[in-house]
């Protein structure tokens, strides 16, 4: 006799019930997304795997000294998109220089009181795709693009200067 | 004991199968950890001191500015909490020194800038310090203030490390 592969109350061969079978499936869905949640240690987003070390510099132009102090070695940074884009390994602020005209109608470099320019360098894994290094599953590196950046106490603007990277464990 | 928990077995079988009883207690065991997370230490609310400094005074109005005012975020009115100290100095503003070529801070007439001191608050994880749960702070932010004497903006220029590291 030739079973039917749903019947008529709607029973996988009789025996299960199609609607229990969705409802199962969407809650093992949901308790895989808890497990990824809180215990995986991660935030649920897919992490690029780095397979480079990559150590590059941001000049941040003229901020006040609150900025400078809101920096700290060690500090993760990220950017407006939320990805970690390295660990800051390294702070140099000097005072600001910025260009202007004089009343002789001259460009000049003038220092300005109470703003510094600072260096940051930061380290990060990232992988090379296209002659390109990316930091996450979006965000590659490129000279001279600025960038807004944060990290858990301060937020700036700074601009890529320098990009070296060695592949990890090299 | 065997033969009541049949029983119960029973009775229960009249109203559920085995895939509802499946269902319930995965769903029981979700919304235990849906409801305990806000428990976990991440989420914890600890008391975070911040500074803003809010500029452009005139005629001593920044006294409007009161220690043990109570503070909103005038925009999505979260608490931020309590203003625990007032300083003030004189507004500066850039200006270009043609004799010396450079640029300095010259006061401007008239005009005071406060600094004030917050006590709030604040849910702390590794990446951000959201005063009552939802205001991220970091210096460089600029905030909207509401007090029951003054409503101001200004730029968070330190958020003290202590508690919120």
């Amino acid at each position: 006799m030739k079973r039917k592969m749903i019947d008529e109350k709607g029973r996988l061969f009789g025996k299960v019930s199609v609607v229990d079978l969705i409802a199962v499936v969407l809650v093992l869905g949901l308790a895989v997304m808890v497990y990824v949640r809180f215990f995986s240690g991660g935030d649920g987003s897919i992490k690029t795997e780095g397979d480079c070390d990559v150590t590059y510099t941001l000049l941040i132009k003229s901020v006040r000294q609150y900025t400078v102090d809101a920096l700290k070695v060690g500090d993760e940074l990220y950017n407006f998109e939320d990805d970690p884009i390295g660990e800051i390994a390294g702070i140099d602020a000097e005072p600001a220089v910025e260009l202007n005209s004089t009343l002789t109608g001259q460009v000049v470099e003038m220092e300005s009181e109470g703003r510094f320019d600072v260096r940051l360098t930061v380290k990060a894994k990232g992988r090379k795709l296209d002659d390109r290094y990316y930091l996450s599953d979006t965000f590659a590196l490129e000279y001279y693009d600025t960038l807004p950046i944060k990290t858990k106490y301060v937020t700036t603007n700074g601009t890529i200067r320098s990009i070296d990277a060695t592949e990890a464990g090299g | 004991m065997k033969e009541k928990i049949k029983g119960w077995a029973r009775k229960a079988g009249k109203y559920f199968n085995v895939f509802d009883l499946v269902l319930l207690a995965a769903a029981a065991v979700i919304a235990a950890v849906l409801l305990a997370a806000p428990l976990f230490k991440g989420d914890e609310m600890v008391t975070v001191r911040f500074t803003v400094e809010t500029s452009g005074y005139e005629n001593g109005d920044e006294k409007l500015i009161k220690v043990g005012d109570k503070a909103m975020d005038s925009i999505k009115k979260y608490d931020m909490g309590v203003i625990k100290s007032v300083s003030c100095e004189p507004t500066v503003r850039q200006v270009i020194d043609y004799d010396s070529a450079r640029v300095l801070n010259a006061e401007v007439p008239g005009q005071m800038t406060a600094l004030v001191v917050f006590e709030a608050k604040a849910k702390v994880t590794d990446m951000a310090i959201a005063v009552d749960g939802g205001l991220e702070l970091r210096v460089g932010d600029t905030v909207s203030v509401k007090t029951p004497g003054i409503s101001f903006s200004g730029y968070v220029v330190e958020i003290e490390r202590g508690e919120a590291q």
